[in-house]
């Protein structure tokens, strides 16, 4: 009855502008490219489908968040389907850290159907720059071991490859549900998932080993995208032809991303890949 | 029913909520495209095409649920008010982003 009800008034928000064939293959394409690059470099996806979209396809910012947002919920789900039957998502933690960054999902979708597309791709631009840092600084760092300290929370999980059973607790709670926050307001604001903030802030903060923030990040990404995406689907920021030729690109190029994972080293594509960013991030600002 | 094979259980269940959700969705956004390919200026494909987006954006909303109900049953009172108010931000976010 929810549906039909939302159904009824989505009919009459969304305007229809159809897809042709040739569209379709290049969306398609692009989320196949940012689909697989994205899980290979431990992305999200949305970073590489945004610029595609817009610098690409030409479609303005807010349709590119909206199409975005929408196929980083169906990433979420097909990762957190499988992360469930591992056991490496801990769902306690999650619903924790979901209530600062649904908050700042909602704040951050509202404000941008307030800002113009312009002052988005700007601000979307510096995304890209800090991004570009991260990667640089995460291609780097050192997982902390976890904590025997007792903490709020606890989880317990196998490693598939070692087989020795992590047991962890989290530590510093709220240090880690500030970054949420932050990380859900991006996520809503810009169409992105926001893991590349919250993974390393489970793990250096709260000392979750890597798998289950990773896990647990991704579990929650698509609590949070579907909380904006909501926002920008009420605003007719969705075009259906376009989102779904996207979507099935971005979910076959996350399969094939996690594919090849094991099969080559991501050490140079990161680098190259924080080139491009950087490149992208020149082309935002002096369009 | 001891708490841990409720939480598996339940762990289960979101599993196939998630998994359910995505085959689902997939199944009406392609078979919309395809009608789209062969009738351009067909409602029926806008509308499954939509029908699957919408019921991509339903997933998140059916897996807290489902973590709400488990935590219920496990009478795990301080989780399940942590994931209520999560479920409750969204309800109220959609009812007033729609009106």
């Amino acid at each position: 009855m929810l549906v039909a009800l939302l159904f009824g008034i989505l009919a009459n928000v969304i305007p229809f502008i159809p897809v042709d064939i040739f569209s379709f293959f290049l969306l398609f394409a692009g989320g196949l490219f940012a689909g697989t690059l994205g899980a290979l470099l431990g992305l999200g996806g949305g970073i590489i489908l945004i610029p595609f979209l817009t610098l690409v396809m030409g479609l303005p910012m807010h349709q590119a968040i909206a199409t975005s947002i929408t196929a980083v919920i169906a990433t979420s789900t097909a990762g957190a389907a499988m992360n469930i039957q591992r056991k490496t998502v801990n769902i306690k933690l999650g619903m924790v850290l979901e209530t600062t960054t649904v908050a700042g999902a909602i704040a951050g979708g509202f404000t941008a159907t307030l800002l113009s597309g312009e002052i988005l791709t700007r601000i979307f631009g510096i995304l890209l720059v800090v991004v570009a840092a991260f990667m640089g600084w995460r291609s780097r760092f050192h997982s902390s071991a976890p904590s025997a300290a007792k903490g709020a929370i606890s989880g317990t999980y196998v490693d598939e490859i070692t087989g020795n059973t992590m047991e962890y607790t989290v530590q510093h709670l709220p240090a880690v549900m500030a970054v949420s926050l932050l990380a859900g307001n991006i996520s809503g604001l810009l169409g992105v998932g926001g893991g590349i903030f919250k993974v390393p802030a489970m793990n250096l903060l709260s000392r979750i080993p890597l798998k289950a923030a990773a896990a647990t990040s991704n579990f929650m990404i698509g609590v949070t995208a579907a909380a904006s995406a909501f926002i920008y689907f009420a605003h007719g920021y969705v075009n259906p032809g376009v989102t779904s030729s996207a979507i099935l690109g971005v979910l076959t190029g996350s399969f094939i991303g996690v594919w090849l994972s094991s099969k080559i080293r991501t050490r140079v594509l990161t680098w190259i890949f924080i080139g491009v960013l950087l490149f992208v991030a020149f082309q935002l600002f002096t369009r | 029913m001891t708490a841990s094979t409720n939480t598996h259980r339940a762990e289960r269940w979101i599993s196939r909520i998630l998994r359910g959700g995505i085959v689902v969705s997939s199944f009406c956004m392609v078979t919309g495209l395809l009608l789209l390919a062969f009738r351009p200026d067909s409602t029926a494909a806008s509308n499954l095409m939509v029908t699957g987006l919408l019921l991509l954006m339903l997933t998140p909303f059916l897996r807290v649920t489902a973590t709400v109900v488990a935590f219920m049953l496990e009478r795990d009172w301080k989780f399940f008010a942590v994931a209520l108010l999560v479920l409750l931000m969204l309800i109220g976010e959609i009812v007033y982003a729609f009106l």
